[in-house]
């Protein structure tokens, strides 16, 4: 398993492709809502807090685990017990759900790519989005046809995805994020010195930063703020396991945790500031104020920044273009790094060739995400990240913290780490990776279901969110216990008897 | 805009960026 991976052509390398698998669409879409929403610029000390507490002790933990048994994550589990191994199997399916919908995701950018330079969506944002591009059914059960405009999209993002993991780590995953990621850069940069040049800019960039202390003393604040670094730096679903796996024997473990966490959370803050100033502006033209166009996700990409888009004084087409470039450059940066965790693991257990593995994934995915290019995608693809992401990836991450909490000595794993690194970690990473994180998982994990179950989600049925969203959690889990008990090669089955000291 | 915003901005910018500035050149220090 271990002697023919792959790995890093350096460390710049790495830390490159781990700051591009962190910053994804929700650090452009998802964190500035997140932010001003939850007390403005008060919410960047629980942010902080969260990242120190919670997001760079478990990027430590990941990357200790991944360079010590040089494994895949259902390798690195199995290690640790067997009975883990479905832990990591269920974490690489969480990726593979992901990666269905992320690639459609990336599909439309591309197609509002090309609509940019023409405004091709028109002064109805909403309808055009809705009616016009994906040509909505009336309900997540009527499929309706599929798209063929969506589809191209969708055929090139899988395609992109493809050439790229098949040139492997070093030829392929690190020389395109050594181009995605400054190119992502000097777009996220030409977006924001332009925002912040228009008239209004200021008055959205001060609702993004006034602090609310108030909120401060509000649970949800907290909770939101771990959610937020939670979900945004790719941990506990198998990624940072897989790329730390690709480590030369000579690393460094600490310092680059914290720059993957520190540039993930910068591009965060400067996003905010991009999308802010833009709506700051919108919000002057329109006399209207900026919490009333506070909207995240979908919605703000494809309906909100079209509109500001189209009320700009010039080069809309180009600054429009640049937009959605953004999007797919953090998109692909990402979406590559969550389907190498599924072609690293199933290579590694059945000891079959990655580029036969990948070829199989990405059919069998791509026969998957049609069901998002339907008129029923949207509604689907809803319903099924707001369960990913709220049920699979806590209950992961909770799961893969105690267990390691329980099986591990986790004083040995930061010896271990400290060993290797620029500058060490203090005892203090024991107590929040072993006591303080998994208490706030669980509760952001009761909190949600509670959520779910008094008020439903985004009025769907409940016959929806069951079939859909819980029948997604439990193919997911059940997937798993199949897929780790079934033989793997020789090799595989040997190296995880072997156990791990750590 | 206001000066708390103003100073919650650049504090925060400034965190950030910084602590990523410094980490690099931790690195590319121990690597030369």
């Amino acid at each position: 398993m271990s002697e023919n991976r792959g790995q890093w052509g350096s460390r710049m390398g790495f830390i490159m492709a781990a700051i591009g698998s962190a910053i994804g669409l929700g650090n452009i879409w998802r964190f500035p809502y997140v932010a001003a929403s939850n007390g403005g610029g008060a919410f960047l000390i629980p942010y902080l807090f969260a990242l120190l507490t919670a997001g760079i002790p478990i990027l430590i933990l990941e990357f200790s685990l991944g360079h010590k048994v040089k494994a895949s994550t259902p390798g690195v589990f199995g290690r640790v017990k067997s009975k883990l191994e479905a832990l990591g199997w269920f974490q690489t399916l969480i990726s593979f759900g992901i990666m269905v919908y992320y690639v459609a995701i990336i599909g439309w950018s591309m197609n509002y790519f090309v609509y940019a330079f023409t405004t091709k969506w028109g002064t109805e944002t909403k309808a055009f989005f809705f009616n016009n591009f994906l040509k909505v059914s009336d309900g997540p059960f009527l499929l309706g046809g599929v798209n063929t405009t969506t589809l191209v999209t969708l055929v090139i993002a899988w395609s992109l995805n493809y050439i790229i993991l098949r040139g492997g780590v070093k030829a392929g995953i690190e020389k395109a994020n050594k181009i995605f990621m400054p190119l992502l850069i000097i777009c996220l940069i030409t977006v924001t010195v332009r925002g912040v040049t228009l008239e209004g800019a200021a008055q959205g960039l001060d609702y993004f930063f006034k602090p609310d202390f108030s909120k401060l003393t509000d649970v949800k604040v907290w909770i939101a703020a771990y959610g937020q670094i939670f979900y945004s730096l790719s941990i506990c679903f198998g990624i940072m396991i897989t790329y730390a796996s690709y480590l030369p024997k000579k690393t460094d473990i600490v310092n680059n945790a914290f720059m993957t966490g520190l540039g993930n959370c910068s591009f965060s803050i400067m996003s905010g500031v991009a999308v802010f100033s833009v709506l700051g502006y919108m919000a002057t033209q329109q006399g209207v104020n900026v919490a009333d166009l506070n909207v995240s996700g979908i919605g703000l990409a494809f309906i909100v920044f079209p509109q500001a888009i189209n009320a700009l004084p010039g080069f809309n087409g180009l600054f429009g273009a640049v937009f959605f470039l953004c999007l797919i450059f953090a998109g692909l940066s990402s979406s590559m790094s969550i389907m190498e965790v599924v072609v690293s693991s199933t290579a590694d257990k059945f000891n079959v060739s990655r580029n036969k593995v990948l070829t199989l994934a990405t059919v069998a995915g791509f026969a998957i995400s049609l069901v998002y290019v339907t008129g029923a995608g949207i509604y689907i693809l809803d319903i099924v990240d707001h369960f990913i992401n709220t049920y699979c990836i806590a209950i992961a991450g909770l799961i893969e913290l105690v267990a390691l909490k329980l099986l591990l000595n986790l004083e040995k794993t930061r010896q271990y780490a400290n060993k290797l690194s620029d500058f060490s970690v203090g005892k203090w990473w024991n107590t929040t990776l072993g006591v303080l994180t998994p208490v706030l998982l669980s509760i952001m994990f009761v909190t949600n279901a509670y959520h779910d179950f008094v008020n439903g989600y985004e009025g769907y049925t409940v016959k929806a969110l069951l079939v859909i969203g819980a029948g997604t959690v439990a193919l997911i889990a059940g997937a798993a216990f199949v897929v780790s008990s079934l033989n793997g090669s020789k090799e595989f089955e040997e190296r995880l008897s072997k156990g791990v000291d750590m | 805009m206001s000066t708390s915003a103003i100073v919650f901005g650049v504090v925060a910018v400034s965190i950030l960026w910084g602590g990523f500035a410094v980490c690099l050149r931790i690195a590319v220090k121990n690597q030369g």
